[in-house]
């Protein structure tokens, strides 16, 4: 994490890349607080607004990232969430957020976005369970386990192509920015 | 002047590695949390009051006070156990239905009440030992 993880872009860049994936990702808590999951355990989502933790990761710095991952959190929770979804968001948001934080320290050169996602929406229903069972004091819920990982599968295969489009795009369009000055 | 990066189209290594893991994960949590084959011989009930233990066998009707004031109404009948009604407000420990393997659970989140089934998985479980 150091002058190498800098993006090259302007402190008033991130600052605005930021708040913008910080507003997307609210929108998109917001979106799939409308999909339960078909679980006997509320408060378990598809995810989508790790699309945005992992664009931040890498468009903007980790440290960016675990700024718009806690303010998700409580935001969202304040909006649209209740006290034992927030519990759920922050143990599973805490946790993708570390597995997320190791692959671009040590492995982005080996995994892609796809895997990283896949790994990440695998943490956070592993962090949501540990939650559940934190508060039911039992370890029952954990027969649930095998299901979400499956589901994390299918989501996080989504989340991932999405996220490589996001990255692509911007990545092009800065390219095209850059061709843009120098042929002035 | 930055250094565009150039863009990965295809999954990497790593990748597989990641999805390889996951469904391992996935195929062992199952094979751990299988309900087994054999009937359960009690009924563990975890509310914010406390764990009791009943048998599976003795027909029994009784309520269990759960977080926030809600009351669920658990039935014991021929061997199985189910949630006959619950003031809470999704009630998916009611649509649940029936259980009766050990392993098996209802839960109902706002209630912080949980029911499972207890009992040892005998012997007979195993189809074969190899070795």
């Amino acid at each position: 994490m150091t002058a190498s993880q800098d993006k090259g872009i302007s402190s008033t860049a991130k600052l605005s890349r930021t708040a913008m994936l910080l507003g997307a990702a609210l929108m998109l808590s917001y979106l799939e607080s409308f999909v339960p999951l078909p679980l006997p355990l509320p408060g378990f989502k598809l995810g989508l607004a790790n699309i945005a933790l992992l664009v931040c990761f890498e468009l903007v710095s980790p440290t960016a990232a675990l700024f718009l991952q806690i303010l998700r959190i409580s935001i969202s929770a304040l909006l649209f969430g209740s006290p034992a979804t927030f519990w759920f968001s922050l143990a599973g948001g805490t946790l993708s957020y570390i597995v997320v934080a190791v692959f671009y320290a040590f492995l982005r050169k080996h995994v892609s976005e796809l895997g990283i996602s896949i790994a990440s929406a695998a943490m956070h229903n592993i962090g949501q369970l540990l939650a559940a069972a934190v508060i039911f004091s039992s370890a029952a819920v954990f027969a649930y386990l095998p299901w979400l990982l499956f589901a994390s599968l299918i989501f996080g295969s989504f989340t991932g192509i999405i996220c490589r489009a996001v990255n692509k795009a911007v990545y092009e369009a800065e390219n095209r920015r850059k061709t843009g000055i120098e042929k002035l | 002047m930055r250094k565009i990066k150039p863009l990965r189209e295809k999954p990497l290594f790593g990748d597989y590695i990641v999805i390889a893991a996951v469904v391992l994960a996935a195929a062992l949590s199952f094979l751990l949390t299988l309900p087994g084959n054999k009937a359960g011989n009690t009924v563990n009930i975890t509310s914010p009051g406390g764990v009791s233990v009943r048998s599976l066998f003795e027909d029994a009707e009784f309520c269990v006070e759960g977080a926030d004031g809600i009351v669920m109404t658990v039935v014991i009948e021929d061997g199985s156990v189910f949630a006959a009604d619950s003031g809470c407000p999704d009630r998916l420990c009611v649509n649940k239905g029936k259980i009766d393997r050990p392993g098996e659970t209802i839960v109902c989140l706002p209630g912080h009440i949980i029911i499972s089934i207890g009992g040892e998985k005998e012997g007979g479980d195993y189809d074969c030992v190899a070795g």
